[in-house]
């Protein structure tokens, strides 16, 4: 009856919120390793661009409601620039799903799943995120209401534990001020790369939304709060757990943590309650991205062959996950995407649209 | 055949089974022959010796009357005291020759004659003996083509008692019964306003089963009422044997594990839910009824939780909470962390199930199926039995197959701790629909943790969990609104909010109408201290 494939500006805080963690909670000790104890600086440094990204998207979503920001730039820019856009989007899209999917199955066959062969973890995560996938978007929005809430909190509360048992020492957070800005801005970037996938995202979900023009506080929030804040906060507890040495030297400080943390003889293997919000995170941020490659891939081609097309990006993701046969190698080729693939990309793209409206209405107001 | 006639038989629908319908036939029309008429309907209800056919004269012979009714489906005092004896008396005081022609005898008959204002004329045999087969009487005149139905239907029913299932401490006492005439009352009882409305269709080619649609207008979003018609209005079965089958045919998602309707026994519960903004479909020979639109949440409400303080309806409902934990969750677990994750289990407790085990020859995961399997037939055994026979084979049962599984080496203690856990919160469960549901995700639960250990019952739980907030009833999401993102809409959800908390209906379904409480429904001390204040 009540038929509306819309998100609500609250919805879109949440979209955003899950789509922040991907690579990003394994890239981490990169950014320690360069900005060191001043980390936060890189993070208020690189929120700011963020912010300013996302900014940017309100903007363009606002002026063009129901239209996502490929088609934007298609519209002023005509079709084959914006069907090359599309095309190395689908790409970049497929490519974060594979990696992010080897990364955390990685994890999962480490710890948890020591006998199990790698392709059933893959494949049974990949199965679940096509699911959400295809259930559209107001499905998988709902469910980021009820689950990232639930994820976040898991994390801060199974590290936090580390307050109670004093395996927390602040001298860990200090000194600051000792990295120079050079590495303060090495810094920003190498944290910009991976959370700027919530932007990637944003260019699609923005056309979904119910009022473009009253989201800018919701899209603010989420981008300081989801990207920000609770970086700020996730590195607090990591320094200060494992020493900014360690910390720059391994990729899933969480599970670090968790292992380590125990409380008497009862409390303890609480990396089981990370594995919830790792596989769970996981399996939301391959859904966004499973969804902004099908939903592209189905405008190019005019909407025909849908469960086709999410069919082959599936099968594609699969046999890249599987192609990549360790969690250091899926490690390496996520970072050189995220430096060099998924930031420029999404700059560019925002950065020529927004040339190409600013021009379109100047010409416009010329003609009268 | 008549015109009329002509173009039912046009319209009328065919049945695969290749049985001759009613409706399928001519339309026959009353003839002015009352002997032809009461031959008819006799030819009709044929081999139905219940069937009472009788002529009366009227004025020494002047006029005719026929008389058809089913002897056990109606109230023979009131035939005798409001149609035949009235009959009988004819001529009443202050009659015109006008009213012993036949047609103006027919009409006298309707305008106060026959003491009963339930009086109905119809042209068609196939109408009257609907009308008969119901419990209404037929009433035929010489040399009129027209007959008159009068309601007489009276027949045993069950009179209203204790509810069977949802039982309640503090809540009311009353149940649905069978009658649907007597649910009706139940309702309007709780609801004496002219917006309570109710709509009627007949549903089954042979049951004729009376369904009736109850609404507050004003209140509930039309479009739900207008699909609720829309989609009952489209049923054709032949019997309805079970509200389960109107459920089935009319919800959004059939194949689904997860209730998208609610159904109560309780007249309280369906009148609250009807003040919302759901709506109540009740159907004839059943004792429940079936509300829609259903919020997935609503399933762990109860009266109970209202009657209570709202700090301790809180604790119950949040119990409840944990019992569906329990109930999907517990054997899942249990077999993950036995089976795969070994860290998590502290070094004591471990050893204190790896004592259990030994000398247990299956693995953990036949174990725990074998027992679910057990309880479940139990469970299943305690609901066909007598009451009293029905309890004490569950419980016995539970606890002699137990311990001689235990006793015998095929069953550790931890596995019997926990499948007893499981199936007690089952219990807990306020609805029997999701209770179900609970048992079905649980084995899809166990399968998974026997495959792929915790990483299966997460995903398990996460496909889960779409499949909820994937569904709808009746166009409204089943997880609505605790998906809006809003913290207000949790309110009344994770625990049971203060009354004076609960001032809105929820908007999709209330649309347009969503206060339910004024603004002087404040703290009750305000007015005291205002009136202290002014002392």
């Amino acid at each position: 009856v009540i038929e509306t494939q819309r998100i609500s500006a609250r919805q879109i805080f949440f979209v955003i919120w899950a789509a922040t963690y991907g690579g990003g909670v394994y890239y981490a000790c990169l950014i320690i390793s360069k900005a060191g104890r001043d980390i936060f600086f890189s993070y208020i440094t690189g929120g700011i661009i963020l912010i300013l990204m996302g900014l940017a998207v309100w903007h363009l979503s606002k002026s063009f409601p129901g239209y996502t920001i490929i088609q934007i730039l298609e519209q002023h820019a005509g079709g084959i620039t914006g069907t090359i856009f599309a095309v190395i989007y689908i790409f970049i899209s497929i490519a974060l799903v594979a990696l992010l999917i080897r990364l955390v199955t990685g994890l999962v066959g480490a710890f948890f799943l020591i006998n199990t062969p790698g392709w059933f973890p893959i494949l049974m995560i990949l199965l679940l995120a096509l699911y959400i996938a295809a259930k559209g978007i107001e499905v998988q929005t709902r469910l980021f209401v009820m689950v990232m809430p639930v994820l976040v909190s898991l994390w801060f509360i199974t590290t936090s534990i580390g307050f109670i048992n004093n395996q927390f020492d602040f001298s860990n957070l200090l000194p600051i001020f000792e990295s120079s800005p050079a590495q303060l801005i090495s810094g920003g970037y190498l944290f910009i790369a991976p959370v700027c996938e919530s932007i990637l995202a944003l260019l699609l979900f923005t056309a979904s939304l119910r009022n473009p023009s009253q989201s800018r506080g919701s899209i603010i929030m989420a981008l300081a709060m989801g990207a920000v804040i609770i970086s700020m906060a996730t590195d607090f507890i990591t320094i200060g757990m494992l020493g900014v040495e360690l910390a720059s030297r391994v990729s899933y400080h969480g599970l670090n943590i968790t292992l380590i943390v125990s409380v008497g003889e009862f409390i303890q293997g609480i990396e089981v309650l990370l594995l919830v919000a790792l596989e769970v995170g996981a399996i939301i941020k391959a859904t966004i991205h499973i969804y902004c490659a099908w939903m592209t891939a189905s405008h190019l081609l005019n909407d025909r062959f849908r469960r086709a097309i999410l069919a082959a990006i599936g099968i594609i993701a699969y046999i890249a996950t599987i192609s990549i046969d360790s969690f250091n190698r899926a490690f390496f080729y996520y970072r050189i995407l995220s430096e060099y693939v998924v930031f420029p990309f999404v700059a560019l793209t925002l950065i020529l649209t927004l040339i190409l409206v600013a021009a379109g209405n100047k010409k416009r107001n010329y003609l009268g | 055949m008549n015109l009329f006639g002509l173009l039912k038989s046009l319209f009328h629908k065919s049945t695969d089974s290749g049985t001759v319908m009613p409706s399928q036939k001519e339309a026959i029309t009353v003839g002015k022959s009352v002997d032809e008429n009461l031959r008819l309907v006799k030819d009709i209800i044929r081999d139905d010796d219940s069937l009472t056919a009788g002529k009366v004269t009227i004025r020494g012979g002047e006029l005719t009357a026929g008389v058809v009714y089913l002897n056990g489906l109606v109230d023979q005092d009131s035939i005798s005291r409001q149609i035949v004896e009235r009959l009988v008396e004819c001529p009443p005081g202050g009659a015109s020759q006008n009213d012993f022609r036949p047609k103006g005898y027919l009409e006298a008959l309707k305008k106060g004659l026959i003491t009963n204002l339930a009086i109905k004329e119809t042209f068609l045999i196939e109408e009257l003996t609907c009308a008969i087969l119901d419990g209404n009487t037929a009433v035929f005149l010489e040399g009129v083509d027209t007959a008159l139905i009068i309601d007489t239907a009276e027949f045993a029913k069950r009179a209203v008692e204790k509810p069977d299932v949802e039982t309640s401490l503090l809540g009311s006492k009353e149940s649905f019964v069978e009658d649907i005439k007597t649910n009706k009352v139940l309702l309007r009882r709780r609801l004496p306003i002219p917006g309570l409305r109710f709509r009627s269709f007949r549903i089954g080619r042979l049951s004729r089963t009376r369904v009736y649609v109850a609404w507050l207008e004003g209140i509930a979003n039309p479009k739900i009422v207008e699909e609720a018609f829309r989609r009952i209005g489209r049923i054709d079965i032949d019997y309805v044997y079970s509200t389960g089958l109107i459920i089935e045919l009319i919800e959004d998602n059939p194949l689904s594990i997860w209730p998208q309707y609610k159904t109560t026994e309780v007249p309280e519960v369906a009148a609250a839910n009807l003040s919302e903004g759901r709506i109540a479909i009740f159907c004839d020979g059943f004792p429940q009824a079936i509300v829609v639109p259903l919020l997935i949440f609503q399933e762990l409400q109860t009266t109970d939780d209202y009657g209570q303080k709202f700090l301790t309806g809180s604790m119950i409902r949040m119990l409840r909470y944990l019992a569906v934990f329990i109930a999907m969750l517990a054997s899942p677990l249990y077999l993950a962390f036995v089976a795969y994750n070994h860290t998590v289990i502290p070094s004591d407790l471990a050893s204190h199930i790896a004592a259990g085990r030994k000398g247990v020859p299956f693995p953990s995961v036949l174990e725990v199926l074998f027992m679910t399997v057990v309880i479940d037939i139990l469970r299943e055994a305690g609901i066909k039995l007598p009451r009293a026979l029905g309890s004490a084979i569950g419980i016995l049962g539970a606890v002699v197959i137990g311990q001689a599984a235990v006793a015998a080496g095929y069953v550790s203690p931890p596995v019997i701790i926990i499948i007893s856990v499981t199936a007690i919160a089952t219990f807990v469960i306020p609805s029997y629909p999701l209770s179900g549901a609970i048992r079905v995700a649980n084995y899809l639960l166990v399968f998974l943790a026997a495959v792929s250990g915790f990483f299966g019952v997460i995903i398990g739980s996460l496909f889960l969990l779409t499949q909820i907030i994937a569904l709808r009833s009746f166009g409204i999401p089943l997880s609505y609104p605790a998906t809006t993102g809003f913290i207000s809409s949790l309110r009344d959800i994770l625990v049971r909010a203060p009354i004076r908390g609960n001032k809105k209906r929820p908007e999709l379904l209330a649309h347009g109408n969503e206060t339910r409480m004024g603004q002087s429904a404040a703290k009750p001390d305000q007015g005291n201290r205002k009136r202290g204040g002014r002392r």
